[in-house]
């Protein structure tokens, strides 16, 4: 049992690893690409938080569940609490797994690099929980996610700057079964 | 500050009882055994708050500083090839190196003036005393079989007396070692102290695109990686007998804590509890692993014995707890809490017991770690620029700050508690270096990859 969670993690990873070279792949699909670029001017990830996203994104749950990808939630720094952006965030998510009943999902927690290693695994791992425990009082049975911290070990952007730590400070989705 | 309180508060002791004396006298009787036994609590307080260290041991140098002057090698007659003449100045190099490293010695610097009558053939003993040495080192290589003999001389300048005299031989390849053996055992001839020329550091870093667990020299020499998970490896930290390796790995897809076996060179598994297993800290006293789990549904600390079962519970709160570190006495934890809002060093006893906070200055204090002396703890601070290190003693009083320039963080102690091994981070690069425990002598160590989290080991041997 462990060695096939095994394989499916390092398979969603290396999926992930490998949508994240190819934004056009990746993230809701709900943007149009001149959005998306002015967003990444921003700083932000191509999923991150707009306030039209979730509203499209109901309704893209809705008509392709297949396509639909949890969308990532981010934290202010040195903070596990959910944002008020990252709630209406999380209810969508939360639409779209109460919709798919049998998807299983991983919930990796991670950080900027600005904390120590140690402090930032222990921060990765409440975050992840916190959306957990979001997801639960929903109603989404607990058996079917499982939490992960990487810490600050797998930046979703390698700069050392504001943008890219508030890119770093999240909770990201990987499916391990659909 | 403290004895000085102390003395203040039996005087007023002393007067208050001296009241009492005078003004109720039929209460004399009793008065008198009362004001000794005040005396006696009182400076058995007084007493204990001296010692309270556990020990007079003190982190520095315990013995005088000496100059040393080095006096270049001669190149022996039979060494004719550029070969054999660049092994002398290795070795030479090497052990100027070593002497340089330790606290204890100073290093004299010889000038220009000086090396024109040197090569006159002009030197005398007192020319060295005018250079500020106090002894004088000099050092002759031979071949000696299929190696090399390598035969230290110090001289004692002011009594003109050869005061150490001795040979070590190796081969050529481990000829480091041979300088290390040298150097070690001059310290301790002169000393008594023990060093660290036989210890080793882990550590983490990426230079193969993974980050992975590596080993090196105290000098930073020959790395030797020790994993190949082609995952993510993290916080390595050593065993009392310096067998084992115990780190955190991702390569079953959780991060599971291993105990890598030097003798086996393989790796078993110690604790695979849903969620965390980190930063695990070994006692002195070899009998217990601290280590922080989140199977409580946050991070506390616990303590396994070596095969991972849990013996207690350490932490009870709802906040992150990690990254013990033990007392020389295995008596106490120091360990990371953000329980009061930020995270902050405390110091706990192995029964969960007597917690209390030490650091109190800045908002992000990290990664402690425990001098073998016993009397300072070395932490990483966050600052606005990002985090220093400092040290502060153990009931929390005169934290000093050791780095300035550029971030550095997790900090280790040396086994002779003389030198500290960090993270220094410039441009994102994070690289090791090593200082005095004062915050002197600063130097990196040359590795590949971004190294992070060094723990140094124990001497080996």
């Amino acid at each position: 049992m462990r060695s096939i969670i095994a394989l499916l993690t390092s398979t969603v990873i290396t999926v992930t690893i490998f949508a994240g070279c190819d934004p056009d792949k990746r993230g809701i699909k709900v943007a149009p690409k001149t959005e998306l670029d002015s967003k990444s001017e921003t700083g932000y990830g191509d999923n991150y938080y707009d306030g039209e996203i979730s509203e499209k994104s109901r309704q893209e749950a809705a008509g392709r569940p297949d396509e639909f990808e949890l969308i990532t939630v981010y934290f202010d720094y040195d903070k596990f609490e959910l944002t008020p952006e990252a709630l209406d965030i999380m209810s969508a998510n939360a639409d779209h797994l109460w919709n798919n009943p049998l998807k299983v999902i991983l919930i990796e927690g991670h950080c900027d690099e600005r904390g120590t290693e140690e402090y930032n695994l222990a921060l990765g791992e409440k975050r992840s929980r916190a959306v957990r425990e979001y997801l639960i009082k929903y109603g989404i049975n607990p058996e079917r996610m499982s939490v992960i911290s990487y810490g600050e070990s797998m930046p979703a952007d390698y700069g050392h700057g504001e943008k890219s730590w508030a890119r770093n400070r999240r909770a990201k989705f990987a499916v391990l079964s659909k | 500050m403290r004895p000085f309180c102390l003395s203040r508060l039996n005087r007023l002791t002393v007067a208050g009882y001296w009241n009492i004396l005078v003004r109720d006298m039929p209460g004399r009787i009793l008065a008198i055994p009362i004001f000794l036994l005040c005396v006696c609590v009182a400076s058995e307080a007084f007493a204990q708050s001296r010692t309270e260290v556990g020990g007079v041991i003190t982190t520095g140098p315990t013995a005088e500083l000496m100059s040393l002057a080095i006096e270049d090698f001669r190149i022996p007659s039979g060494f004719q090839t550029l070969e054999d003449t660049l092994l002398v100045y290795d070795i030479q190099d090497a052990l100027r190196f070593d002497l340089d490293f330790s606290p204890y010695f100073n290093i004299v610097e010889v000038d220009s003036a000086f090396l024109a009558d040197f090569a006159r053939g002009k030197m005398n003993l007192d020319d060295w005393i005018y250079l500020g040495a106090q002894f004088l080192v000099s050092g002759r290589v031979e071949r000696e079989g299929a190696g090399i003999l390598f035969a230290v001389d110090v001289t004692d300048i002011f009594r003109n007396r050869n005061i150490y005299n001795r040979d070590f031989v190796g081969s050529v390849d481990r000829r480091r070692y041979l300088v290390h053996q040298a150097a070690a055992d001059l310290l301790l001839h002169l000393t008594g102290e023990e060093g660290c020329y036989f210890s080793k550091i882990v550590y983490s870093s990426d230079a193969t695109g993974n980050r992975e667990i590596y080993m090196c020299d105290f000098d930073g020499y020959s790395p030797v990686r020790i994993t190949d998970d082609k995952s993510i490896c993290l916080l390595p930290s050593w065993s009392q007998d310096v067998d084992r390796v115990f780190y955190t790995s991702y390569k079953s897809g959780n991060p599971d804590l291993y105990a890598y076996y030097l003798s086996q060179e393989k790796s078993y598994v110690v604790s695979s509890r849903q969620g965390l297993n980190y930063t695990a800290s070994a006692s002195p006293d070899g009998k217990y692993l601290a280590c922080a789990l989140t199977i409580a549904g946050n991070s506390e600390i616990y303590l396994l014995d070596f095969s991972g079962r849990i013996i207690r519970r350490i932490t009870y709160t709802s906040m992150i707890d990690s990254a013990p570190t033990w007392s020389p006495s295995s008596r106490e934890i120091a360990f990371t809490s953000d329980r009061t809002g930020t995270p902050q060093i405390y110091i706990t006893d192995i029964e969960g017991l007597n917690t209390r906070r030490l650091t109190f200055q800045g908002n992000y204090n990290d990664q402690a770690s425990w001098s073998p002396r016993g009397d300072l703890i070395a932490y990483s601070s966050r600052e606005p620029e990002g985090f220093q290190i400092y040290t502060v003693d153990i009931i929390g009083q005169s934290p000093k700050k050791l780095t300035e320039i550029g971030a550095n963080e997790a900090p280790s102690w040396s086994p002779d508690g003389l030198h500290i091994v960090y993270s220094h981070i410039v441009n994102g690069q994070y690289q090791l270096h090593i200082m005095d425990y004062n915050g002197m002598n600063k130097r990196y160590l040359n590795l590949p990859g971004n190294c992070k989290t060094p723990e140094w080991s124990k001497n080996f041997r």
